[in-house]
């Protein structure tokens, strides 16, 4: 007896709960789930609000929505009236956000909605666009499946991309509340019919204040500790008549580095270690001779010994740091660190650069 | 069977028992508890598990001197059977707003992360049901159930591999950052993740071999403090100070960083999972509040079991304003402090007992 009440309850506990109007969920048909986020400045207080969707096939492309608000929950309430379904975060995969609304430095409180809201995974993308977020998700691209697909398959981690810094929310809020740490993010422009990753846009605390082009977003990324570059050309020799070309694949890289643990007097020591393969090479240069071969090797080490130097001297320029590299002198610090004690070390200090670079193969022919 | 016998629990049962009543739901928010000592506060699990051990020494004492008693029977034999009583009954009211303190913590997660368009009221039925199931087949059914949620959660630490490598192991130095109140702050919040050891009081007259419940109550102890530092050290090296102050469950964000090729939102997967380790503290608890009961009445009847049951669902349906129930919860912590220190003074009194037996005799 006492089996069978517990049967049946334990069977209408079961079977019933399914009639239970509460519990049903939205069916897939029913609910637009949105995958990419465009964000366009229009003034201090209003932004212009894009969602992409993607569509079965059969349906077209990619539907858009776009509605003018003041915060990313207005508007969303606000498309869910021109929608035909339901709107819904949770397959959220990118935010596009125009220079502009990015230099008006509130980026921060759309992240930190994003980044508060639980439906939302943490690997959604934060990327900062050249012209109209809107423009490049309505924009037309003929052969590709849609704004949605190209725009995954575009950020995806690619060893010919690797200049790209990947910036999901987690690491645009960790970049912005770390003091010793500025933001980058991948810089998308609009190329007539196509879309291109054209450098690395730059923040110093809230606001984004430039583009690097995408050699300089490589070497921040030797010097974030990257491990696996994409192939970099190398003119080893301005001139003329001497010029030699050189196309490296950093292969491996390793960065150490060293500080003198005084805040006042800042010395940092900053060792690369590269090894690469040679993909090509143009010039006077015997590869199959040793002097060359160790010519040619420290002619590769010093040209990345200049772009090193100079990345750093135009990041002290601008005042910004997306290295961190005042966490060489935080961890030897008592007592809280500020965004003014990395303003103090990073303008004071001095790098010394020491690269070691290793060329492992030529190829297979001399 | 050994539903007769009174001393069922071998050294696994106790290892896993202890160890399972005391990560719950404190796991899911520790390094946000902790971080008024910023980065520093990754090796306060260790200090921890020290004190827990150091506490465990005195506890064991008494009931070794009691070998069939509980901490309830306890009570009334040392402090007097009426003083004991009372005190028996703040130590209930203390389980029951303990347990509708995790649950309800529990169940406001799973609505944010889970479940946000339903009301929380039927996994409420059903998170009742398993508890009842389990807390039914007595000590040995829970800590049988408490080694399977190890192995059902345990394996949840290879999670941590994602956020490792994205994080910058430099946030563990400088070691000694901070001052002395944050210190105190941190400790007293964290503390709050450490406490179910306690539950020995209870259950050591049901331990097979009581002589070797110290050194197994300790494994159980320190395996807690293992993930407790694991997950403390790898937060530290993942977020910045900003997001461990902001962040309320830091653990959901360690395993957004998770990527598989197969599976999206392990967050969601790991912190329904988290139902295991919530229902092995909760049925530990709720079976310990039941005995109290049971020696309040002076008998053993099932249905104590369902009435302290009841007693928490009302409790968590109390629609309590949210300042009181925070003001509650963290008065909580007070009575747990007393708790653990309770066994010194117990000691006291068997020792001032003892002493006029013998000057009787």
């Amino acid at each position: 007896m006492r089996r069978f009440v517990f049967l049946t309850v334990f069977l209408c506990l079961v079977f019933v709960s399914g009639c239970s109007g509460e519990l049903k969920p939205s069916s897939v048909e029913d609910v637009a789930l949105v995958n990419v986020l465009g964000i366009d400045y229009i003034d201090d207080n209003r932004m212009q609000l894009t969602l992409a969707v993607p569509q079965p096939s059969v349906v077209g492309p990619t539907q858009t929505y776009s509605t003018e608000s003041s915060l990313i929950k207005e508007g969303i309430v606000a498309i869910s009236s021109q929608a035909d379904k339901e709107i819904k975060l949770n397959g959220l995969r990118i935010v596009l956000i125009d220079e502009e609304f990015a230099q008006s430095g509130k980026l921060w409180d759309v992240v930190e909605h994003l980044y508060r809201n639980p439906v939302i995974g943490g690997k959604v993308l934060i990327v900062v666009v050249k012209e109209s977020a809107k423009d490049m998700l309505e924009q037309e691209y003929p052969g590709k499946a849609g704004i949605v697909t190209y725009l995954n398959d575009l950020l995806k981690p690619k060893p010919h991309n690797m200049f790209n810094p990947y910036t999901s929310i987690h690491d645009f809020i960790y970049t912005q509340t770390n003091p010793v740490m500025d933001t980058v993010t991948p810089y998308l422009e609009l190329k007539e019919e196509k879309v291109e990753i054209t450098g690395v846009a730059l923040f110093k605390e809230k606001r984004a204040i430039g583009v690097l082009n995408r050699e300089q977003g490589q070497l921040i990324k030797i010097l974030q500790g990257a491990k696996r570059l994409p192939a970099t050309t190398i003119t080893v020799n301005e001139e003329i008549q001497t010029r030699e070309q050189v196309v490296v694949d950093f292969v491996d890289s390793d960065v150490h580095f060293k500080s003198n643990k005084d805040i006042n007097n800042p010395v940092l020591d900053i060792t690369l270690k590269l090894k690469g393969t040679l993909y090509e090479y143009q010039g006077d240069k015997d590869l199959s001779n040793s002097d060359d071969f160790a010519q040619l090797e420290k002619e590769i080490r010093d040209f990345m010994h200049s772009e090193v130097t100079a990345l750093l001297a135009d990041l002290k320029e601008k005042n910004t740091d997306p290295v961190g590299l005042s966490e060489n002198f935080r961890k030897y610090h008592h007592g809280r660190w500020s965004e003014e004690l990395t303003d103090k070390v990073t303008q004071n200090a001095e790098y010394r650069v020491h690269v070691k670079m290793q060329v492992l193969a030529t190829g297979t022919i001399r | 069977m050994d539903n007769n016998k009174l001393k069922k629990l071998n050294g696994y049962h106790v290892v896993f028992l202890v160890q399972n009543s005391m990560i719950g739901l404190g796991l899911l928010s520790l390094p946000q508890q902790m971080s008024s000592m910023g980065y520093s506060q990754w090796w306060l699990p260790i200090m921890f598990g020290v004190i827990a051990n150091l506490s465990l020494i005195p506890m064991i004492w008494i009931v070794k001197r009691y070998p069939k008693d509980n901490i309830f029977t306890i009570n009334e034999k040392l402090v007097g059977k009426w003083l004991g009583k009372l005190l028996n009954i703040v130590l209930i009211l203390y389980l029951i707003l303990f347990i509708s303190s995790i649950l309800e913590g529990y169940l406001d997660l799973i609505q944010i992360v889970a479940l946000p368009d339903r009301t929380i009221i039927t996994p409420l039925v059903f998170f009742f049901s398993v508890l009842l199931y389990v807390v039914h087949g007595g000590i040995k059914s829970i800590a049988r159930f408490c080694i399977i949620s190890f192995f059902l959660t345990g394996w949840m630490a290879l999670f941590l591999y994602w956020p490792i490598s994205h994080g910058d192991i430099s946030h563990l130095i400088p070691v000694s950052n901070f001052t002395w109140k944050e210190f105190l702050t941190a400790s007293r919040n964290g503390y709050y993740s450490m406490v179910g050891y306690e539950l020995i009081l209870v259950f050591f007259p049901y331990i097979i071999n009581q002589q070797k419940a110290f050194r197994q109550a300790s494994i159980g102890v320190w395996i807690t403090v293992f993930f407790y530092l694991a997950v403390t050290i790898v937060s530290v090296m993942y977020f910045s100070e900003w997001q461990m102050t902001e962040v309320l469950y830091p653990i959901l964000k360690l395993f957004q960083e998770v990527e598989l090729s197969f599976a999206e939102r392990i967050d969601v997967m790991g912190i329904s999972l988290w139902v295991m380790l919530l229902l092995s503290t909760s049925a530990a608890y709720l079976w310990a509040s039941k005995k109290g009961m049971d020696s309040l009445r002076a008998n053993n009847k099932t249905y104590h079991m369902y009435i302290m049951a009841i007693l928490i669902f009302i409790f968590i349906n109390i629609p309590f304003s949210k300042e009181f129930q925070e003001m509650l919860y963290d008065r909580v912590f007070y009575v747990k402090f007393a708790i653990i220190l309770w066994p010194n003074i117990l000691i006291l009194l068997h020792l001032i007992r003892s002493g006029r037996k013998r000057a009787k005799s």
